[in-house]
């Protein structure tokens, strides 16, 4: 019993949950799923978890589903330290950057998480037939792989909609921590804003796009400075899983230049 | 205490927060809450004022004795928490987490794929037939949101692939609403209790069988047609669609039916 966790080491949304479990200072058992041998998409995981994708928390047996639910749901159970503002202006401005994040950088992220690195993974020998019948299994976002294809990864249009929309995420933190008297996107408390908008901009800092932020965003470069001296942030993201390290071979001189 | 809404009639996601306050007992428009009308066809959404309050330049915007709210999920959340009677939200912590990933899903799945009938057969025809491809690439570059569903859409509306995608995501919905009030006994998604995630879906329904596309449910879903009888049945439906409400009735002038459309172009 207690609090178990269906995860993957690298997946952005499992490292959301797995800082929060940090922060609050809880115990928990781990079952790493690995997309590879299709551990995602199995009956027995889709009955967790209808949607086949991680993470997916389970709490005396219960199964609590969604990156974002679960991080509230931690946070509702265990209140201490609380991760969201105690009165139901700030709750509902925490709730609005929540699905800011859910609706624009979570998306935008995977596109050059895919172009760099899981389609050549994972799809680029894969016959057509076979990459469409993949497809055909996933119960969310067949139309993101389709966008995708097989072949030529996402369109330079795709990329530079998903950079902008990244730089507008970083416009936001940066005015919004100016606002309010930083040190945190809603002032002076850590909240679950941090903990999901985190394994974002580690990704993209990992991936090479830190220049996003870094030349002109001073607010949000020193937020996200403090964010990695945290130790929720050594808790969560393991040694060598960043896609540099985890998947190198797609990081050479040659692949950098071609985004 | 004073609501005022910055709405359109006809918008999905206005109509989320309208069912939402008059199940909170708050009904009646012009009455109960003021009612700020932002003409979409003239892009009143993209103004510099209304962007300060709204910086996603979208609909709606709640205005609580002066404190601004936006994004109606997070609208309806707050609503629900400061108005404590007729709550939309279950007690227990595990029930209320079912409730958000319900949330989740319909912002993530339904919410968007319903743009894509609307601005396909009623309001790419409406609105953006006319534009040359450089006065449609400059008003997608006016939107903090979204641009890209814009350039993907190009001003003659949506092809094939996604309109029919589109429809199975719709589809999926309605299978997962019937197995939700099948698995938990009905009337309602989380059971009993009518919860915000009836509240949030209720208008996306709504929609789709005002294009036309009752088809996608009605004769083999019967736990859905039972939700939405029931849906039709609440005081809150009737207040949030009051006439002229839809959209059939915003633009009668291009309104066909899915099936005719269908016909006529494929998909």
């Amino acid at each position: 019993m207690g609090l178990e966790l269906y995860h993957s080491d690298h997946s952005t949304c499992s490292q959301k949950v797995r800082i929060c479990l940090a922060e609050k200072g809880l115990d928990w058992e781990s079952h790493v799923l690995h997309f590879a041998s299709g551990d995602h998409l199995t009956p027995d995981y889709l009955k967790l978890n209808p949607n086949g994708v991680v993470p997916t928390l389970i709490h005396d047996g219960e199964p609590v589903i969604e990156s974002s639910v679960i991080v509230e749901y931690l946070d509702e159970i265990h209140p201490e330290p609380s991760l969201s503002p105690a009165d139901a202006l700030g709750r509902a401005r925490l709730r609005i950057w929540m699905r800011y994040m859910e609706e624009v950088p979570t998306p935008a992220v995977r596109v050059p998480s895919f172009n760099k690195v899981f389609r050549p993974l994972r799809y680029a020998n894969a016959s057509p037939e076979d990459f469409e019948a993949r497809i055909e299994k996933m119960p969310l976002r067949k139309a993101f792989y389709r966008r995708m294809g097989q072949v030529d990864g996402f369109s330079s249009d795709e990329v530079d909609n998903a950079i902008a929309q990244i730089r507008q995420t970083c416009e936001r933190v940066d005015a919004a921590i100016r606002d309010h008297g930083g040190p945190w996107i809603l002032g002076a408390q850590y909240s679950l804003i941090e903990v999901t908008l985190t394994p974002l901009i580690q990704r993209m800092a990992d991936m090479g796009y830190g220049p996003i932020w870094e030349d002109d965003l001073p607010e949000m470069t020193v937020w996200f400075a403090r964010i990695k001296a945290r130790p929720s942030f050594a808790a969560a993201f393991y040694a060598n899983t960043n896609l540099t390290e985890k998947y190198g071979q797609f990081f050479d001189a040659e692949t950098d230049s071609d985004d | 205490m004073t609501i005022e809404l910055y709405q359109s009639h006809h918008s999905t996601c206005s109509q989320k927060v309208r069912i939402t306050l008059a199940e909170k007992g708050l009904p009646e428009k012009d009455k109960d809450w003021i009612a700020h009308e932002i003409n979409l066809g003239k892009f009143e959404h993209l103004t510099p004022e209304y962007l300060k309050i709204n910086p996603n330049g979208v609909v709606p915007t709640m205005i609580h004795d002066g404190a601004v709210v936006i994004e109606s999920s997070a609208i309806v959340e707050y609503l629900d928490e400061i108005i404590p009677e007729n709550p939309l939200t279950p007690e227990d912590p595990v029930a209320r987490a079912a409730m958000r990933a319900w949330m989740r899903y319909i912002e993530e799945v339904p919410t968007p794929a319903v743009r894509v009938p609307t601005f396909a057969n009623m309001l790419a025809p409406a609105r953006y037939l006319n534009y040359s491809d450089d006065e449609f690439a400059t008003h997608a570059d006016r939107l903090p949101l979204r641009k890209r569903f814009y350039q993907r859409m190009t001003q003659k509306g949506f092809g094939a692939d996604d309109v029919n995608y589109a429809k199975e995501q719709i589809r999926q919905t309605c299978e997962r609403i019937d197995r939700a009030v099948a698995g938990h006994g009905g009337p309602w998604i989380m059971g009993e209790n009518f919860t915000l995630a009836d509240a949030l879906v209720a208008s996306l329904i709504d929609r789709m069988d005002d294009l036309g596309y009752t088809y996608l449910w009605e004769d083999d879903l019967p736990g859905m047609v039972a939700w939405f009888d029931a849906l039709k049945a609440r005081p809150s439906f009737q207040a949030t669609f009051y006439p002229g409400a839809r959209i059939s009735a915003r633009y009668p002038e291009v309104y066909r039916t899915a099936r005719d459309i269908e016909a006529e172009r494929g998909y």
